[in-house]
């Protein structure tokens, strides 16, 4: 969740990185890191397309990066990056796929997953109420319950969340990757319960 | 050999009010002989920014992809799309970066700037930029493609007739090149 109203981020989104067009990740952990690991991500995409003019598949761009985080674990006496990612993303061989990897260079797929502050919690819940063959909009309010239940905040609003999705265009078939806008937030979260009513007046 | 002559190639953008036209010819030969007659020469940067390639085939279609890869990290950390102006500094450094070794292409650069105003542009296979207001032309049919426009432009025209203009200006150009023709692509933005 963004830091608080103070902060000023000249980004669409503090926490969310899009790597290539039909991938994208979520960060947790320290950011300077994070940084670093993204821009390696992002630099070994294009190359991938201009070698093979194709998308990088999801799973090969993930095994890279956990390659390199390995890397920081074994050689070097260099201490390993602090984070750790979710990568979403599409590809023609298997579809939309999700990943989780850690500071180690472990990685798994997943049906869902979570990171971060409280996730063992998040992960629990995950397990509990995730279902197969889920829409969009299903996932989307999954995702909202499972992060309002864990966060340390007492109540949830627009501007402490980032909520993005890497979905097909219904009209032009075409994978995108799309940061929730504040005001439809706030939609989403009043549909799904979650806001706290507005004070008496 | 002539290696600019190799493939053969015809490429032109105009200004028009608010708007750009940037047109290619579709043939792609081996010296004399013609392989192919829908080959693409001008390429979409991003919604408002194309590139068209002139020269050596093979040099036009590395240089795109070359090109492609740069935008694409630059529209991921920028989150946004490049201007045309900044594009053409790329293309340009680029291009200076193999000056001993170069790439046998002219491009044409054509994009909508800052409040869609038309921008366009070429350079030589160094990066030498030359800046326009009216009209830009590359490729084996230059010289015609040079009289043709400079008799058939006129400033400030809108998109139906520079559609027009430039579609007359090509064809009747490539029709004096034996090596450019084969039918022309136009694009209007």
């Amino acid at each position: 969740s963004p830091e608080g109203r103070l902060y000023q981020s000249s980004r669409s989104a503090e926490k969310m990185y899009k790597i290539d067009s039909h991938l994208a990740c979520a960060v947790a952990g320290i950011m300077s890191d994070a940084n670093i690991l993204i821009n390696t991500a992002r630099l070994h995409a294009q190359r991938y397309a201009l070698s093979y003019q194709e998308p990088i598949p999801v799973e090969q761009l993930v095994q890279s990066l956990c390659d390199t985080k390995q890397g920081y674990t074994q050689f070097g006496g260099l201490r390993p990056f602090g984070v750790s990612f979710l990568f979403a993303g599409w590809d023609k061989n298997h579809g939309f796929q999700l990943y989780m990897s850690d500071p180690s260079g472990n990685y798994g797929g997943w049906k869902a997953a979570a990171v971060g502050a409280n996730s063992q919690a998040a992960q629990s819940m995950l397990k509990q109420d995730y279902k197969d063959g889920m829409t969009r909009e299903e996932a989307v309010a999954l995702a909202l319950k499972v992060l309002s239940k864990t966060m340390d905040s007492t109540s949830l609003t627009a501007d402490k969340l980032e909520l993005a999705e890497v979905f097909v265009q219904p009209g032009t078939g075409e994978v995108q990757y799309q940061v929730c806008s504040p005001d439809a937030m706030g939609k989403l979260l009043a549909k799904a319960g979650l806001t706290q009513p507005a004070p008496e007046a | 050999p002539q290696i600019f002559e190799y493939n053969g190639s015809a490429v032109v953008a105009m200004v028009g009010k608010n708007c750009f036209a940037i047109a290619s010819d579709r043939r792609l030969g081996v010296q004399l002989q013609t392989v192919a007659t829908d080959f693409q020469r001008v390429f979409k940067i991003h919604g408002k920014l194309y590139i068209g390639l002139s020269g050596l085939a093979t040099d036009a279609q590395t240089l795109y992809q070359r090109l492609a890869f740069k935008h694409k990290l630059y529209q991921l950390r920028e989150e946004r799309d490049m201007k045309p102006e900044t594009f053409a500094s790329l293309v340009s450094a680029l291009l200076y970066e193999k000056r001993f070794g170069p790439y046998f292409c002219q491009p044409i650069i054509a994009g909508l700037g800052e409040k869609d105003q038309p921008f366009i542009c070429t350079m030589d296979c160094i990066g030498a930029k030359e800046l326009a207001k009216d009209f830009v032309v590359s490729g084996t049919a230059s010289e015609s493609l040079y009289g043709a426009c400079e008799s058939m432009y006129k400033p400030d025209m809108e998109p139906e007739e520079l559609f027009e203009t430039i579609s007359q200006a090509l064809l009747s150009s490539v029709d004096r090149d034996c090596l450019s023709g084969w039918g022309g692509y136009v694009l209007i933005v």
